[in-house]
Order: structure tokens, then C-alpha cells, then sequence
């Protein structure tokens, strides 16, 4: 049957009727952490300007000054988006371990929830499935006892020359009388 | 010696709700009279059991009427005995 099995045992005579319901439970687990940090130390960088005493070609020493600050804080700014970078680097993956546990754990915990609340919906399914196939199963068999019944009582009864045979079917109901000698 | 046969199932529970074997009386003594009908009732139980188990039941006003009830072993048999009392009993 779908969901489960029948089996009969005809040493026993025993019918085992077994229900089963199955449902995949997936969740998934997320962890979050904000990272705060100051970053500090000590940025070096140099820039060089040339110039001319005479102003040769407008490189004066004021151009000149102007350049190098200009090239310096170009330098600087590089470097200290390079030194944030590393120093975010280094504090996320510091953090990922115990990120991922807690994200792992917290999975875990909700897996188990879910699972064990879809476990007694399917019990519920289960028992359900189960009362209706062994009402089914029982059905039948009475059904096949009742032919069989019948028929082996009419046919003993006419073996053994019995009169005012009668039998009545009605719905569910098998009913036989005979008058017979012995 | 001759009897009535009433057999009736019930598809519906899977109980034999009846199998009785009346006697419709004869001229043998009592004890041959019982012999007789116990033997007839464990025959024509084993048409639907192997073993089945058969149950007197006197009518108190008669001596020589009585029936037989035959129970297949996996009923109970409380379930189809009757009251050798109960007033609608008629007489075989």
C-alpha cells in the first residue's frame, strides 16, 4: 500500500498492517555579528617635488612644494584604506569561527523544532492512515469470509441432502437455514 | 434425527452472530438424543472451524427440545450465547 505494507502470516494467522510517513524538514541557520574597531598607527609615506631656481617652465619651488603635499596625501589616503582593509580582514576571520558555530547551533536547535513538530503531525497522519487501511483490509476480509462461509455451509448442506434450503444476502448480512436428518 | 441449521454473519463486524443447531425432536433417549446432537453440531461446525466449540442451551419448557450453538474459537462466545432464560426463546 502506499506509505507501508501489509503482511500476513498464514501460521498465525495474524495481518500486520504498517503505516509509515516520511518528510524531509530543512532549515537553515544565520549568525550575524557587527564588527567595530579603530584602527591606529603610524602612516609614513614621502613625495618629492623638483623645481627650478629660475622658475624654468614654471617649476617653481611653490609648484613644486604644492605637488609633493599633493602626491603625499594621495600616498596617505592609499594607505590608510590598505591598513582598514587588512585590519577588517584579520577581525573577520578572528570572528568567522565562532560565527559559523553559532549559525551551526543555532540550525541545530531550530532543525530539531521543526522536526519534532512535523514528527507529531505525522504520527497523526500515520495513525490516521493506518485506522483507514486496517478499516479497508478487515472490510475485505470479512467480505471474503462471508462468501466463504456461505458457500462451504450451502454446498455441506447439500452434500448431506438437507432441505428448505434457504440463504439470504442482505447488505452485509449472510443468513442460511436448512432442515437436515441425522 | 432432525434438525434445523440457522447460520448468519455479519460482513460488516466479521462476527458469526448465529449458528445454531435445533433439534427437531425424535425417539431416542436422552442420552443418544445428546450424543446425536453434539455430534451433528461439532460436524457442521467444522465447516467454517476447526475446533469450534459447541454450547447446549435446554428450553426448560420442553424435555426433549434443546439447540446447540456452535462458536468458531476467535469469537467470543458471550458475544452470540444466549440466556437459556430469555422469554423470546421458542421451543424445538
Amino acid at each position: 500500500m502506499p506509505g507501508g505494507y501489509v503482511v500476513y502470516r498464514p501460521q498465525s494467522g495474524e495481518i500486520e498492517i504498517v503505516a509509515e510517513m516520511r518528510e524531509e524538514v530543512e532549515v537553515e541557520g544565520r549568525a550575524a555579528a557587527v564588527l567595530e574597531g579603530t584602527t591606529s598607527g603610524t602612516i609614513e609615506t614621502d613625495a618629492e617635488g623638483r623645481y627650478y631656481d629660475d622658475g624654468w617652465r614654471g617649476r617653481t619651488q611653490e609648484r613644486a612644494e604644492q605637488e609633493a603635499r599633493e602626491q603625499a596625501d594621495a600616498g596617505l589616503a592609499e594607505l590608510t584604506r590598505q591598513r582598514i582593509r587588512e585590519d577588517r580582514l584579520r577581525a573577520e576571520q578572528a570572528r568567522e569561527e565562532s560565527l559559523r558555530a553559532e549559525a551551526t547551533a543555532a540550525a541545530q536547535a531550530e532543525l530539531e523544532s521543526a522536526a519534532r513538530a512535523r514528527r507529531v503531525d505525522l504520527s497523526a497522519q500515520a495513525r490516521a492512515r493506518l485506522d483507514q487501511v486496517s478499516a479497508q483490509c478487515r472490510a475485505a476480509v470479512h467480505r471474503i469470509l462471508a462468501l466463504s462461509f456461505r458457500d462451504a455451509i450451502l454446498d455441506y448442506a447439500q452434500r448431506n441432502g438437507a432441505e428448505n434450503i434457504q440463504c439470504v444476502e442482505s447488505g452485509e448480512i449472510v443468513e442460511i437455514e436448512f432442515d437436515i436428518d441425522r | 434425527m432432525r434438525f434445523h441449521v440457522t447460520f448468519r454473519y455479519n460482513a460488516s463486524t466479521g462476527a458469526v452472530e448465529a449458528f445454531e443447531v435445533d433439534d427437531l425432536g425424535s425417539d431416542l433417549g436422552e442420552a443418544e438424543h445428546n450424543r446425536r446432537h453434539d455430534d451433528f453440531a461439532q460436524d457442521v461446525g467444522r465447516v467454517i472451524e476447526r475446533r469450534p466449540r459447541v454450547h447446549e442451551h435446554v428450553v426448560p419448557s420442553t424435555l426433549s427440545g434443546g439447540e446447540a450453538e456452535v462458536a468458531p474459537r476467535d469469537v467470543d462466545p458471550a458475544e452470540i450465547e444466549r440466556d437459556p432464560s430469555a422469554p423470546d426463546r421458542e421451543a424445538s
